[in-house]
């Protein structure tokens, strides 16, 4: 206890150091932390991309190919499903809802989708959130749009802006859906998933702008069909880009999963989100251990300024050692009472750390959510966490035995002869 | 080590095996096959309400040692023993004894041995009486699989779904 108290004063005694030493390892700390809730967040963020799905299912490709092209909307599918192959999925007994997916168009370089209205009804992101509308409604007549609340952002859209969709991908593209111009008649609150850059329209939307389009192209004037002509037509599609799939009970997904996977008529796959989610995040997540490793990095640098602060003073302090000794003070208690400085200085530190981190959260949170759509839930120090604190608090009192070490082989040295 | 270079010759031969079928299978190009990779075993696990559900998907590879007919008595021994194990549903998963789980259903159809690959395949269902006592599943039939390089573990329930990748005689999942 003594020594404790020693140890404070004499901290006290060279505050302005104490105090900047301090400051280094709270930075490094609350980085540390940070990051590690960050890639928490991000992690979660990624997992909670889609949830309450149970299958999706489209032309056999790979696993993760399936999930980017359905769920992030990067890159193709190799083939389409039938729109009889759907219907009898849909139709099983053991099937609660789907979802029809038709991608293939787009606008001003954001994805069109082709939906339903469960779409709305039941897709659902972070943990069972649903989709809410920020303003309108879905769609209801055949040429209305919903945006994603990232489309109508940075494009500027309003409700009921006109919108033409481009065919095919490009972000500028010759061949646009002008007849047949969509009016926006929802928005959608921003997910901080891929949805934000989606636009929104109904199956028979995308049937509908090519209704007079063959291989790729608009037929000639005398072939064409006009938007209000379309109406009138059987809109139903041939195909779809894939479909997802609600089950009736969660038990049943790996029988539908096989026998969709083991289905003769058509090459098809069904996969189960959440385990492509693993195997995607297996493949990205290299990335946030590099930035972690940064972060221990960063701490380690943050310990060694503490480390050459305490060796700088000990030359000032000799003649705080000897008097030490002389009143009494054994060189043993010299080292404990530099290891319990070192301990002090880092203990303050990962408490400033603590709690720097979790004002800037705080602060950044709304932040976060409104413009990248992270989800940051703070939360408590979990035992990882506490875990990598500790080893902090360790590894500065390891450190803090080399001046400690130092000292108490001057205090043996030096006596009570000090060279002033 | 003679016991872990023979898994690797096994392995050899199934590319080559594996590579030739898949050839043929190409060729009429519907039907699709489960995969089968040596040494490796497919565990799914789902949880809705009290029914907690099991499927294991393993090579004859994995558990009996080979994939062949039956030639002697000690071959036909081990066969049987196999298939009493799978249609019974015994000593399939260990789970916590708070959550009372009771074996309600087996289903398995024995593989045709010799005909080239050999799958086992059992589901199987259990009623627990608490389900939120299931802090964790051991899958341990695992632990009688030979040359098991790792299982995949599929896991549905109400948290989610999630994958997780068993090895070197690991055999629980925690449930959360």
């Amino acid at each position: 206890m003594k020594t404790l108290s020693l140890a404070l004063r004499s901290l006290a005694n060279r505050r302005t150091t104490a105090l900047l030493t301090l400051c280094a390892i709270a930075v490094s700390v609350a980085l540390l932390l940070g990051v590690q809730k960050l890639r928490t967040a991000a992690r979660d963020g990624f997992a909670n991309t889609v949830s309450g799905v149970d299958l999706i299912v489209g032309a056999r490709s790979g696993q993760i190919n399936l999930l980017l092209y359905s769920v992030f909307r990067v890159g193709d599918a190799t083939a389409n499903v039938s729109w009889d192959t759907y219907q009898k999925v849909a139709r099983r007994s053991d099937v609660a809802w789907t979802i029809p997916l038709s991608l293939g168009d787009s606008h001003r370089g954001y994805r069109v989708l082709g939906t339903n209205l469960d779409y709305f009804r039941h897709y659902r992101f972070a943990g069972g959130r649903e989709l809410t509308f920020e303003a309108g409604k879905p769609f209801a007549d055949l040429y209305d749009a919903v945006l994603g609340a990232e489309v109508a952002r940075a494009l500027g859209y309003k409700l009921g802006d006109p919108v033409v969709i481009a065919h095919g991908l490009g972000n500028v593209s010759f061949a646009q859906h002008e007849d047949k111009p969509f009016r926006i008649v929802g928005i959608l609150a921003r997910t901080g998933t891929p949805v934000d850059r989606t636009v929104h329209v109904s199956l028979e939307a995308i049937t509908a702008i090519h209704v007079d389009w063959q291989s790729g192209m608009r037929a000639l004037p005398g072939g064409r069909v006009d938007a209000e002509a379309a109406r009138a037509m059987d809109l139903t599609p041939d195909s779809i880009t894939a479909f997802m799939v609600g089950m009736q009970n969660r038990v049943m997904t790996f029988g539908l999963q096989r026998a969709v996977n083991e289905y003769r008529q058509e090459a098809l796959l069904a996969i189960m989100p959440g385990v492509a989610l693993t195997q995607l995040w297996n493949l990205v997540g290299i990335a946030d251990t590099a930035l972690m490793i940064v972060a221990a990095f960063v701490v380690l640098a943050g310990l060694l300024g503490m480390l050459t602060a305490i060796l700088t003073s000990l030359n000032e302090r000799r003649r705080e050692m000897a008097i030490l000794r002389s009143v009494g003070a054994r060189p043993r208690h010299v080292f404990t009472l530099l290891v319990t400085e070192a301990g002090l200085l880092a203990v303050g530190g990962v408490a400033a750390g603590v709690a720097l981190c979790y004002g800037l959260i705080y602060a950044a949170k709304p932040l976060l959510e409104r413009r990248f759509g992270l989800f940051l839930e703070p939360g408590g120090l979990t035992g990882y966490d506490i875990g990598l604190l500790a080893a902090i608090v360790a590894a500065a009192l390891v450190m803090g035995a080399l001046p400690a070490w130092r000292a108490y082989r001057n205090t043996l040295a030096d006596g009570l002869t000090p060279r002033v | 080590m003679p016991r872990r270079t023979r898994p690797a010759i096994e392995q050899l031969i199934a590319l080559l095996v594996l590579s030739v079928a898949g050839g043929t299978a190409g060729a009429d190009g519907m039907h699709a096959h489960g995969k089968h990779v040596h040494g490796e075993v497919t565990v799914n696990i789902a949880l809705e309400g009290r029914t907690l559900a099991l499927e294991i998907d393993a090579p004859a590879a994995q558990t009996l040692g080979f994939e062949k007919s039956p030639r002697d008595d000690r071959e036909r021994a081990a066969v049987k023993a196999v298939d009493d194990w799978f249609r019974s549903g015994r000593n399939m998963l260990g789970v916590p004894p708070a959550a009372g789980c009771r074996l309600t259903k087996a289903e398995f159809t024995p593989p045709k041995l010799g005909g080239g690959h050999a799958d086992y395949r059992g589901s199987y269902l259990f009623d627990c009486a608490a389900p939120e006592a299931l802090a964790w599943i051991e899958v341990w039939a695992l632990r009688r699989m030979q040359g098991l390089e790792k299982a995949e573990v599929n896991l549905v329930t109400p948290a989610g779904q999630r994958q997780e990748t068993l090895r070197g005689g690991a055999v629980r999942v925690t449930l959360r």
